[in-house]
């Protein structure tokens, strides 16, 4: 099994930032799509384009973002394409170990054009794919994204999971601090006290 | 008794309220007791209206029940009664348990107006609620105003125990109050909270200490254990540990209709409470529907998370220290004192109040003559 790096040691514009906001907000988008599919109207048909339909979505937002220059929407097809820092990518639904879409890997239009304008890429050509996976867990399925780099030959050159970390709709950006409470500490009581009260007074008497 | 001419000490007389007493914190029948001494049950029963021991019953008496002789000449000064507790599992404990309980308390509670004479603990320092407190949002104020009082921010506590003893609870291990009794407290002279020792969810130790806090700043002189008392408690107990503020704004987004537990351990072993004290907190705010709260729940029931829940072993145990650091003060002949002033005996200490007495630094060593 080969030691795989993160995305950016073959491609450095796959940063670790943008991919995080890229993978959290896909992540967000499929869980509330999970959530809206849960009726007992739905089907697998309902449940598999809803959040696809979604992902897309949160994307485009995305692209319209002022914030996110380095993040486009290259494509509006089925096949949509997300552009990270200029790294065409596409986001596939499948097991990223086993997958069942192999012609998934092939390049689209868009990329094809891509590679043609700019001939061989720093990166090999490298083809980039956004795996979405469940664990299809009925207690509550836990998606998993990874970003698979491959090689021409369709070899997994490139390969990191994703660490989801949910967008928590927060009030405030810091936490209270844990209150320390200290140890409370009993005395001796001084019995002699008053004594000693009764000689200091006789001394000011002499 | 004096040891030479065998006679009860002069002045002082046999109290049968301190037998009685003894007894019951022994968690003794009469007709044990009877057996032990080797007369009928109803001599015992006698013994504790009006009949004198004799001077090997005493003796005797004194083994059994784990005291000094002195203990059963001095008058019962003010006894514990059970309405003063405030017991939690009322249904579970039986009466004859919850007198034993009460018997010891008062046994503890002698042990601390000794060591008082000796040591000063922290001075009794929260405000205890007149009027009767009603309604939800009320109980969240006043565990506010608890916090803003004692200054410790909207923050979750490192320590709920030190919390306590910071302001002059005292905090006690008894070594008999099992799952049937759970925690309980009251305020004679000292306000006292008596752990259930054998809970090993740092969590629900935490939250019942809370939980009787809430009793004693809402409860002074209210028979609780009725579910209207307990269930104000539990209010209180989440609005101490979990302040609507700060706690609102961590609580997590819901991961589509689950609720994202990964995310909800960090939540725990942060605020230091249990899962279902998370949810049941989020769905008193309002940041969990019903279902959601009963999703939740369920999650937990079917992963067996009742008594012990996931993660607990990374939240630290609490454990009372003021009474033991009290102890550790003392040298020997003033805890000897101390001992006398309360009619106990070291072995009593240590075994039922669970605390470490002061020992003879001097051993007996055998003699090497004969081997020279």
């Amino acid at each position: 099994m080969p030691d795989y790096q993160h995305p950016s040691e073959l491609e450095p514009r796959l940063s670790r930032a943008h991919l995080d906001v890229v993978c959290n907000n896909l992540l967000d988008s499929a869980y509330k799509a999970l959530e809206a599919t849960s009726t007992e109207d739905d089907t697998n048909w309902t449940k598999g384009i809803f959040p696809y339909g979604r992902i897309h979505g949160r994307f485009k937002r995305l692209h319209r973002d002022d914030d996110l220059p380095w993040f486009k929407l290259v494509n509006n097809t089925l096949d949509y394409t997300i552009s990270i820092d200029g790294v065409l990518m596409q986001v596939v639904t499948d097991d990223p170990d086993v997958r069942k879409k192999a012609y998934r890997v092939d390049k689209n239009v868009v990329e094809l054009y891509h590679d043609s304008l700019l001939g061989p890429a720093e990166d090999g050509n490298v083809t980039w794919r956004l795996y979405v996976d469940s664990d299809r867990n009925p207690d509550g399925p836990k998606l998993t994204v990874s970003i698979l780099g491959f090689d021409t030959n369709r070899n997994v050159i490139s390969k990191w999971i994703h660490n989801y970390e949910p967008l928590v709709s927060v009030r405030t950006t810091e936490l209270s601090p844990v209150v320390e409470i200290d140890d409370s500490l009993p005395v001796r009581r001084d019995k002699d006290a008053a004594q000693k009260e009764t000689k200091d007074a006789d001394l000011k008497d002499e | 008794m004096n040891d030479t001419t065998g006679l009860l000490p002069l002045g002082d007389e046999f109290s049968p309220d301190k037998l009685r007493l003894a007894r019951c914190a022994a968690g003794r029948s009469l007709a044990e007791i009877g057996e032990l001494l080797g007369v009928t049950r109803q001599y015992a029963h006698k013994l504790e209206i009006n009949s004198i021991p004799n001077q090997s019953q005493l003796r005797r008496l004194c083994e059994i029940l784990k005291v000094q002789e002195g203990f059963f000449f001095s008058p019962r000064k003010s006894g514990v009664e059970l309405e003063q507790c405030h017991f939690r599992s009322v249904r579970t404990s039986t009466q004859t348990l919850k007198k034993t309980i009460a018997a010891q308390v008062e046994m503890f509670e002698l042990l601390v107006d000794e060591l008082d004479k000796e040591v000063a603990f922290p001075a009794v320092n929260f405000h205890a609620i007149e009027e009767p407190v009603s309604g939800a949002g009320k109980i969240e104020q006043v565990a506010e105003r608890f916090r803003r009082e004692q200054g410790i921010g909207l923050g979750p506590l490192s320590s709920v125990t030190k919390l306590a003893e910071k302001i002059g609870v005292l905090v006690v291990n008894l070594a008999e109050a099992d799952d049937r009794v759970d925690a309980f407290s009251l305020f004679n002279k000292r306000p006292l909270i008596v752990r259930n020792t054998s809970k090993v969810n740092p969590g629900r130790q935490r939250f019942d200490l809370a939980h009787e806090l809430g009793h004693l700043v809402m409860h002074q002189g209210i028979e609780t254990g009725c579910h209207a008392t307990e269930e104000q408690a539990n209010q209180f107990a989440s609005a101490l540990l979990m302040p609507r503020a700060s706690f609102a704004a961590e609580f997590p987004a819901m991961k589509g209709k689950y609720l994202n537990w990964p995310a909800l351990k960090d939540l725990k072993l942060r605020w230091k409470v249990s899962f279902k004290a998370l949810i049941y907190r989020a769905r008193a705010l309002d940041l969990l529907t019903a279902e959601q709260a009963k999703s939740g729940f369920t999650y937990l029931a079917r992963k067996g998370f009742t008594k012990h829940e996931e993660f607990d072993e990374l939240i630290p145990m609490e454990a009372p220290l003021l009474v033991q650091r009290a102890i550790d003060l003392l040298d020997l002949p003033t805890w000897n004192r101390v001992l006398a002033g309360a009619g106990l005996t070291s072995d009593m200490v240590e075994n039922q109040f669970m605390l470490k007495v002061p020992a003879s630094p001097l051993r007996l060593v055998k003699s090497t003559q004969g081997q020279a």
